[in-house]
């Protein structure tokens, strides 16, 4: 049977089993199982377990839990209203301020955690029913909380950027570097598309003769200086931390392993101290969050291992790979046609899976085109952060439903569209100037 | 919700129990590790275990919170069908998922305690220069997988069986990453 047969019948069954409803990691698992049993040699079956162990005993992976322990332990205190209501207290002065303190309370919070739906939970469930208050409207509310959650995965510590790392060899330090700037540039569309799009409507409000939501528009909140200092004490111990976790990454003082270690102790401890979570029921939500969404992911990536060798036994990936290859395409017509198919992925499938199974084959034609791994995956994971607020799979808009269930689902997915053309834009950007990403890297001291 | 048999309840606390275990191995993996960082930085002392420790905490962590997961239906699935096919279709489906998500998992739980009892027998170590023992973290993956085939398989009997055989459109289960969202947004709340 040739390779290319085996290769059809393997997406062929990848696709059955993937939409059986079983979870991703045993279907994908089982599908390399059953390709074993009918097309490899039967020892292999038997070195299955040994092959999961071997795959998972690595370095660089320790960060995934650690990351995770970090996340949910700053996710479960008060740290996101905190950070957000102390943002408001500073920003409140500038037009549109408001949505502008959630924007950048979503992204400095993504520094701490990792994770999209996290942030999103952290800074919605207090920016958004205070947006709402103070008049801007359901769309922008919420298409702002889920867009500004996604920076979570592109801002370091990232849990994508690791696993990108791993696929494809790249340094962690160094692609954590390559996300600090598209993160940046990225909040910053989005916070000036925030304050033009609440101006409209509040010249919208002001003009339609509402007495009502002109009163709510031209309300004016007011915030001294003590008001300002309140919350800094709490929030100091955590952008140091922040602070720490980046300032060792950039000077390659540890390793990414060494410093998630360091990041989750100091993360529990100081939510023990500072916001009291030490007893038996707030540790217990922390722990079991931890675990069942480490093991989540951790199990995605061993059952994803165990495919991709399967896939390379079989020389499908090797075959897939050199067919891109021989079609011969520009470089950004490759790059173009890649983002098509990681969109279609990613109406299915979560970000993890999507880089473990995907960049096996994309990695020797990107090599080929001369296309600079490390720029490529920054702009992968922008591609990823859009998977997670479109529809069907859209993680964050199922959080945003969670915090605002009077909102209807139809009206954020319409709020997050002009979100995603944003993102689109920042793609663009990233083509034209590679530097926002590589600019930091050029200067990374780690290894 | 269905309390089940009484194995079935068993199950269910063993799969808690290893759950905050498994969380429990990550938070002394990180303790582990601001002490490897700080004796290397302070006092210059070799390092040699604690990074190969830790990966075997993390491992057996994945391994033994496996079950905890599929309690809370936390394993990220693919969802998209569940919407737009027949309530029968879609709860026959997802009985047929749960079996055999269990048979998978009992081959892989079959090979682990192969794998833990070869290492035993054979006294197996790591090749590394610490070279600790290998069979405990092979037999915690085979604990683990067997917990969290049990688990699976009391699921299908207790819930998604009947649910099909009555065709019952199957509850809408989040993914654990969600999960914690979710729970952090009602911490923040109640916070407030």
């Amino acid at each position: 049977m040739s390779t290319a047969y085996i290769g059809v019948l393997y997406a062929i069954a990848t696709f059955v089993f993937l939409f059986s409803g079983m979870p991703i990691a045993f279907a994908i698992g089982a599908v390399a199982l059953l390709f074993m049993f009918f097309f490899m040699p039967p020892v292999q079956l038997l070195f299955v377990a040994e092959t999961i162990y071997s795959e998972l005993n690595s370095f660089t992976l320790l960060t995934i839990p650690l990351f995770i322990l970090m996340g949910a332990a700053i996710g479960k205190s008060r740290a996101g209203s905190d950070l957000y209501n102390s943002l408001n207290r500073w920003l409140y002065k500038i037009p549109g301020g408001l949505g502008v303190a959630n924007t950048l309370a979503c992204s400095v919070f993504a520094a701490m955690c990792g994770s999209s739906p996290a942030t999103c939970a952290a800074i919605g469930s207090s920016g958004i029913p205070e947006m709402r208050k103070r008049g801007y409207s359901e769309r922008l509310t919420t298409g702002l909380i889920a867009a500004g959650g996604t920076l979570g995965i592109l801002i370091p510590p990232s849990l994508t950027l690791i696993l990108y790392g791993l696929a494809t060899e790249q340094s962690i330090g160094r692609l954590f570097m390559a996300g600090v700037g598209p993160g940046l540039m990225l909040t910053i569309l989005f916070a000036a598309w925030v304050m033009l799009r609440f101006s409209r409507e509040k010249r919208a409000a002001l003009k339609s003769g509402n007495t009502e939501a002109a009163r709510i528009f031209e309300a004016q909140e007011a915030y001294g200086w003590r008001d300002r200092l309140q919350t800094l004490p709490r929030l100091t111990p955590f952008v140091l931390l922040i602070l720490l976790v980046m300032v060792a990454l950039y000077g390659g003082w540890a390793t990414p392993s060494e410093i998630a270690g360091v990041g989750a102790f100091g993360a529990l401890v100081m939510v023990m101290i500072v916001y009291g979570c030490w007893r038996w029921s707030d540790l217990k939500v922390i722990l079991s969050g931890t675990a069942r969404e480490s093991t989540m992911i951790m199990l995605i990536i061993a059952m994803s291992f165990l495919y991709t060798y399967v896939m390379s036994y079989l020389h499908i990936t090797q075959a897939a790979a050199h067919w891109l290859v021989s079609l011969e395409m520009g470089r950004w017509e490759f790059f173009f046609w890649v983002n098509i198919l990681l969109i279609v992925l990613g109406f299915f499938l979560p970000p993890v899976a999507i880089i473990l199974m995907v960049m096996p084959i994309l990695m020797p034609a990107l090599e080929a085109l001369n296309i600079d791994l490390i720029w490529f995956g920054v702009t992968m994971t922008i591609v990823m952060e859009m998977g997670l607020i479109h529809p069907p799979v859209g993680l964050n808009l199922f959080v945003i439903n969670g915090i605002a269930p009077d909102i209807h689902l139809k009206e954020i997915m319409w709020g997050v569209v002009p979100f995603l053309l944003l993102m689109v834009l920042g793609i663009v950007l990233l083509c034209v100037f590679p530097e926002i990403a590589m600019w930091l890297p050029s200067r990374y001291h780690g290894a | 919700m269905n309390q089940g048999s009484l194995l079935s309840r068993l199950v269910r606390r063993f799969s808690v129990m290893t759950g905050y275990l498994a969380a429990v191995l990550i938070v002394l993996a990180s303790i582990i590790l601001v002490y490897e960082i700080s004796v290397r930085y302070l006092f210059s002392w070799p390092t040699d275990w604690e990074i190969e420790f830790c990966i075997m905490l993390l491992i057996a962590s994945t391994f033994l919170a496996a079950a905890h997961t599929q309690l809370t239906r936390g394993h990220v699935t693919i969802e998209v069908l569940d919407a737009i096919t027949p309530a029968a279709w879609t709860a026959w489906r997802l009985a047929f998922s749960d079996l055999a998500s269990a048979l998978f998992c009992a081959f892989v739980a079959w090979r682990s305690w192969m794998l833990f009892h070869e290492s035993w027998i054979e006294g197996r170590m790591s090749d590394t220069a610490w070279g600790p023992p290998l069979w405990p973290v092979f037999g915690i993956m085979g604990l683990g997988m067997t917990s969290l085939v049990l688990q699976t398989l009391m699921q299908f009997v207790d819930d998604s069986l009947p649910g099909a055989l009555r065709s019952r459109k199957p509850a809408v289960h989040h993914d654990a990453e969600v999960q914690a969202a979710e729970q952090d947004a009602v911490a923040q709340e109640s916070a407030q």
